[in-house]
Parts: C-alpha cells; structure tokens; sequence
C-alpha cells in the first residue's frame, strides 16, 4: 500500500522519532509504514490520520482499489 | 502513555541497547540457567538421592523459567504492533529450527550416532545455547532488512 506519510511528516518538519513518539510507536514501525514494508493497523492508521488531520484514504493509497472497483 | 519496549534495546551495538533494560529481561533467564546448571551436578554427583528428589532437582530450572516466561510477555505486549509481529515471527521461526535440531539429534540418538554430551538430548542450557544466538541473529537480520534506516 503505498502512503504519504513522508511527504507529511517532511511538510511538518518531524523526524521520525518525533513522529513516532507522538504515535506512541518505535521509529522502526514510522520507518517502515513510509518505505511500505508495513500497512499499520487500523486503529494506528486512524491516528496517522487524525495527526495529520486528514482522512485515511487520503494518506493511505489502497492499489487494489481498482480492481474492486471493477 | 506508557513507555514502548523496542528490540532494540536489548541489542548491543544498536545505539539504543540498554544494559538496565537487557538485565531487567534476561534475569530469571540466567538463574534459571544457574539453577538448571546446579540441578545437574547435584544430580550427578548424588546418584543415592531418591527419584522424587531428583524429579524436583531436574524440574526446578522450569520456577525460573516461569517467571522469565511472565517477563517475556510483557516485554513482548509493550513492543508496538509492528515489532511485536516481527517478533513473533522471529520466535516461530527460532522454535521451529530448535525443534528441528533436537529432532535431528533424537533420530540420531535412536541410531546411536550421536556420542559424547549429545547421546543424553538436549537439556535447559544446550536449548537456550541454541535459541538465544538464533535469536539474536534474526533480531539483527531483520533489524537490517526491515526498517533500520535512520533517516531523519
């Protein structure tokens, strides 16, 4: 799944760290959801979104959606 | 909030390793180590003893291990949804190829091949001498694939 979260985080001037502190994760899960090696769960999804005071989908970008679409 | 556990805390050479951290999680590990390692020789050097002594001699390193096991728990639920699956990954991974060995060897117990200190199986500390480099070594493996950049 791809995101922005990176593009987020770089527009607010966070490290990694600071995010992941303000989610209450480790800097390895904030590392990891932005290269897309790990989809977060839902409720982490959530407070990304909430964070950054967008809506879910607008961070998170479902590839297959297409496909479902159909 | 309560303070997250990272992996990383217990791995040297991270950046983050923390030797209170480490000894706060390896403690009941090694006196359960000491006591399996003293369970023997008492065993050992007291053949006259009576089997229900040495059943509770020989189960007794199991105490230690149970609250390592409480220990471990908390440590794993207080890492973050993303460690704690790499995690228990890891840990399946670990078990399997722990259980692999020790079959291999009971194959070869059962063929008498296997001589010396082997030819009585795996005990505590020959299990732990096995699962704990795994361990480390997949810690480190996944550390290095998986989400060890440290771009800021």
């Amino acid at each position: 799944m791809k995101n922005k979260l990176r593009e987020l985080r770089g527009h607010r001037k966070w490290s990694q760290a600071a995010l992941a502190d303000a989610l209450g994760v480790s800097r390895q899960t904030v590392n990891a959801i932005e290269t897309g090696k790990y989809d977060p769960s839902l409720p982490l999804a959530f407070k990304i979104a909430r964070m950054f005071e967008q809506k879910i989908e607008e961070i998170f970008d479902d590839l297959e959606r297409f496909e479902l679409d159909l | 909030m309560k303070k997250q556990n990272t992996v990383e805390s217990l791995l040297p050479g991270t950046g983050e390793y923390s030797v209170k951290a480490d000894f706060r999680f390896s403690f009941w590990l090694l006196i359960s180590m000491l006591t399996a390692i003293v369970a023997n020789r008492v065993s050992s050097a007291n053949p006259e003893l009576s089997v229900s002594i040495r059943v509770l001699l020989n189960l007794s390193p199991l105490v230690p291990i149970l609250f390592f096991g409480l220990n471990f728990k908390r440590f794993i639920c207080r890492l973050d949804e993303y460690q704690r699956r790499i995690q228990v990954e890891l840990l399946l991974v670990v078990a399997s190829i722990g259980l692999l060995i020790n079959a291999v060897l009971s194959v070869l117990n059962s063929n008498g091949v296997a001589t010396g200190d082997l030819a009585d199986g795996f005990g505590f500390v020959e299990i732990l001498a096995i699962v704990l480099p795994l361990w480390l070594a997949g810690s480190y493996v996944v550390r290095q694939k998986l989400g060890s950049s440290n771009e800021e």
